[in-house]
């Protein structure tokens, strides 16, 4: 009961969160230079068409009663209509929505596999070569931005020795093969800054944990190492590597935007470059709206997962 | 003799070029094809789609009245022929029988009516182009079945290239009104292509049409367009197998020959171009254009940012075309000395200013800063105002930023509209820089396509536009193409549009 009440609480907190989201952005697009209505107009549209365009499309109204509009149709569930395709903009993102989850959750998922044996293998080495290269190779994930890892995969797997497609996006119902052949390679190129992060947060706080008491208690009952870092080591050192995890989804919701032009795939990413490009102003406020939801979301659950992780926040 | 025997020998050679790429080619394939321009909707007469380089999709999927081949002549399409009375006021077009759209239904006189009744609904919210056509159109009248009369506002021999554009592509009739437009519209036509799926500027994906009144001769069995931005992702592509077809930069010539990738570069009627503001002070003045003519080394231009796909030229055509005048390109010879000197004659003692509207891309930026430095040398100073390509609008409509803009001009079917978009009073709100262009242009727009008066009054349009300066070219920009050896067959350069036509092109059968 306890906890349905902190979701609730927790929901209605967002509200106001999302409000000043979807204000905000529709401020910043209002500033930047360029004329939605001149855009969906089109080409060499005349004066007249543009200004029906304007009309049509509200852009005429004073400021405050577009958001307003705007935040009533939202409330209603209506992110409205894209102003160059014409489609309901939930359509769109809901459309594009799998590529950009399958991205963020592939790379959390190679994130995960390589740094959690990684940072508590080097926690457990503390010192050794063993270590220090973990730490190189750790820094050197972290300072490496995506589009330059992104490139160089691409060359060297896809274009040097052809085992894995170098572009493109395809449904899993289509082809499930092709599905995770498309994927490796952008999960991969996201993935490898998640694990160095990660590797980072999890050899730390594995240290901070393996000096515990409680770990030298669970050594001197003769309990296996396996069980002492599994059981006693990873589930008390989960909080801080969670609570890293939790603003990483935050950091891959953006790094996807690069990803996709570089792979060429069609997500949320590439549908909001070219929602700016073209000032498509629902457009934008939608993917802001919907990105701003799930980081929300993510949120939520790292601070729920603490409760499980150490019983003492439950209570 | 002669001619006939050459043209003869001409029809013979494309004869064999044609079934040659028919027997070679795999039916069964998909030509997935990746592009740097996608469609934001299928509807021909909205004006997204009036873009010279939007066309390749549209052009699959919806048949035009006229055929405009690869030269841009005009040539039979939905309309078997066509006859202007003596006065050139009314045009009557003959239908070709025995052609349905996509989806099952006539063509025929109806048809035609209900699209060009759609059209002028329209109204100001279709596309230029079928604007320009409309407003040439005053009625339709069905003479029979199969025959249609469009009574013309006024005297125009233009309307034969304006019909193999955009407002002459028929659309099937069924539900087609004023009230469905853009992204509502069904994309239904007569096309070689008809449509699998589509998504707004991403991707269209259409198969072959079985019926297509031309036949499907080697036609792969589909055709699948995708709007790539990312020119490194689209030549990726290519390398990887994901694209058997990409139009790549031409910056990319180099690595993709490297990657064992054959380069087509196509030749198009479009260049790059200097639009200016004749209302302005400093090139309002004949002498400050003239300088900038002279102060261009345009063969360092195109060696250093053409790479091989450029050539250096003043003229709004690639040399290729009929209206191309090689002598006008040695009109303004590289010259720093005599642009120096006609600043001064202008009244500028001490070098002149001018703002240039730069849209803010790589290839923009590249071109303008290069541009720049030569004007530096002849005393003329650039001040770029940085912009968004949404914005170029604002250099001709209010509030009129910048006194010059580059824009990529991409080539229009009829080579009249390319001098009266460019240099007539008609799409400059400045007007024209001599009235004489004007009138040149009334004059070509009374003669047919096929009066063997027309080109000699183009030529006469392209000396005076160019001796007046009245646009500043700097270099032709061409399509480059990467495909696997074998992969592509019969991609010819189309003229008439910045797109290539890619309704005959085949996938090759050895293509792996």
């Amino acid at each position: 009961m306890n906890t349905l009440r902190y979701l609730g609480r927790r929901a209605i907190s967002t509200v106001p969160m999302l409000v000043l989201v979807g204000l905000i952005t529709f401020l910043l697009i209002h500033i930047t230079p360029g004329d939605p209505a001149a855009v969906a107009a089109g080409d060499n549209a005349s004066m007249e068409a543009i200004e029906a365009a304007r009309v049509r499309l509200g852009l005429d109204k004073p400021f405050l009663v577009q958001f307003w509009t705007w935040l009533v149709k939202v409330l209603h569930g209506d992110l409205g209509v894209s102003f160059t395709s014409g489609k309901p903009v939930t359509e769109l993102i809901f459309e594009r929505l799998p590529t950009t989850l399958s991205l963020t959750a592939g790379a959390i998922l190679i994130g995960l596999l390589i740094s959690v044996p990684l940072g508590v293998f080097a926690a457990i080495r503390r010192g050794s070569w063993a270590d220090r290269l973990t730490i190189f190779g750790t820094s050197l994930g972290i300072a490496a931005p995506e589009f330059f890892i992104g490139l160089l995969l691409v060359l060297l797997i896809a274009l040097e020795w052809n085992w894995l497609p170098a572009t493109g996006y395809i449904p899993f119902a289509e082809d499930p093969v092709e599905y995770f052949r498309r994927l490796t390679l952008p999960c991969i190129t996201l993935g490898l800054g998640v694990a160095a992060e990660m590797a980072r947060q999890v050899r730390g706080a594995m240290i901070d944990v393996l000096s515990r008491d409680y770990i030298q208690t669970a050594r001197a009952k003769g309990l296996s190492t396996f069980s002492i870092i599994v059981k006693h080591g990873l589930k008390n050192a989960a909080i801080p590597v969670v609570t890293v995890l939790g603003l990483q989804v935050r950091r891959l919701l953006g790094g996807t935007v690069i990803v996709e032009q570089i792979f060429a795939m069609n997500g949320v990413g590439q549908l909001a470059v070219r929602a700016v490009f073209l000032r498509d102003l629902p457009v934008l406020l939608g993917v802001a709206l919907v990105t701003a939801t799930v980081v929300l979301l993510i949120n939520l659950l790292v601070d729920m997962s603490y409760g499980y992780f150490d019983p003492k926040v439950r209570a | 003799m002669i001619p006939r025997l050459a043209t003869s020998a001409l029809a013979l050679a494309l004869f064999a070029t044609t079934a040659h790429a028919a027997t070679d080619a795999n039916p069964d394939a998909t030509l997935t094809y990746f592009d740097a321009v996608g469609n934001q909707t299928l509807d021909p007469q909205e004006p997204q789609n009036n873009s010279s380089f939007a066309q390749g999709v549209l052009m699959a999927i919806y048949e035009p009245l006229v055929r405009l081949d690869e030269k841009g002549d005009p040539k039979p399409g939905l309309a078997l022929s066509w006859e202007y009375n003596a006065e050139l006021t009314e045009l009557t077009l003959k239908l070709r029988p025995g052609v349905t759209f996509h989806d099952g239904t006539k063509f025929d006189a109806a048809a035609v009516v209900k699209n060009f009744a759609r059209s002028h609904a329209l109204g100001g919210k279709a596309g230029a182009s079928t604007l320009e056509t409309m407003s040439q159109i005053a009625a339709v009248e069905t003479i029979d079945d199969m025959t249609v009369r469009l009574k013309l506002t006024g005297p125009t021999g233009q309307l034969p290239y304006l019909l193999g554009f955009q407002a002459g592509m028929m659309m099937s009739p069924v539900g087609l009104d004023e009230t469905v437009f853009g992204a509502t519209v069904k994309p239904i036509g007569a096309g070689p292509y008809k449509i699998r799926a589509y998504e707004s500027n991403i991707r269209t994906q259409m198969v072959r049409n079985e019926t297509f009144w031309e036949g499907t001769d080697g036609r792969p069995a589909g055709f699948d367009h995708n709007y790539v931005p990312d020119a490194r992702a689209r030549l990726n592509a290519v390398r990887s197998g994901q694209a058997n077809l990409a139009l790549i930069e031409p910056r990319q010539i180099a690595e993709a020959k490297t990657a064992g990738l054959a380069i087509q570069i196509n030749e198009k009627n479009s260049t790059w171009e200097i639009g200016m503001n004749t209302s302005r002070d400093n090139v309002g003045k004949l002498k400050i254009r003239q300088a900038i003519m002279h102060a261009i080394d345009r063969q360092a231009l195109s060696d250093a940012l053409g790479f091989g796909a450029s050539q250096p030229t003043s003229q709004l055509f690639a040399s290729s075309s009929p209206v191309y005048q090689k002598h006008l390109d040695g009109l303004y010879p590289y010259d720093i000395a005599k642009a120096k000197a006609l600043v001064r004659e202008a009244g500028y003692p001490n070098g002149v200013d001018i703002t240039w509207l730069l849209l803010n891309t790589t290839e923009y930026k590249q071109i303008g800063e290069a541009v720049q430095s030569m004007l530096a040398e002849a005393g003329i100073r650039i001040k770029f105002e940085i912009v968004d390509v949404s914005q170029y609008y604002t250099f001709r409509r209010p509030p009129r930023r910048g006194d010059v803009l580059m824009v990529r001009w991409g080539g229009r079917p009829d080579p009249l509209q390319t001098f009266q978009e460019t240099s007539g009073t008609i799409s400059l709100p400045w007007g024209a820089v001599t009235p004489e262009i004007d009138d040149l242009i009334a004059k070509a727009k009374g003669m047919k396509p096929d009066d063997p008066r027309r080109l000699p009054v183009l030529h006469e349009l392209g000396r005076v536009t160019t001796e007046q300066v009245s646009h500043i070219t700097l270099m032709t920009r061409s399509a480059v193409y990467a495909y696997r050896p074998g992969c592509i067959l019969n991609l010819p350069p189309y003229q008439p549009t910045g797109n290539d036509r890619m309704n005959d092109t085949r996938v090759g059968a050895k293509c792996k």
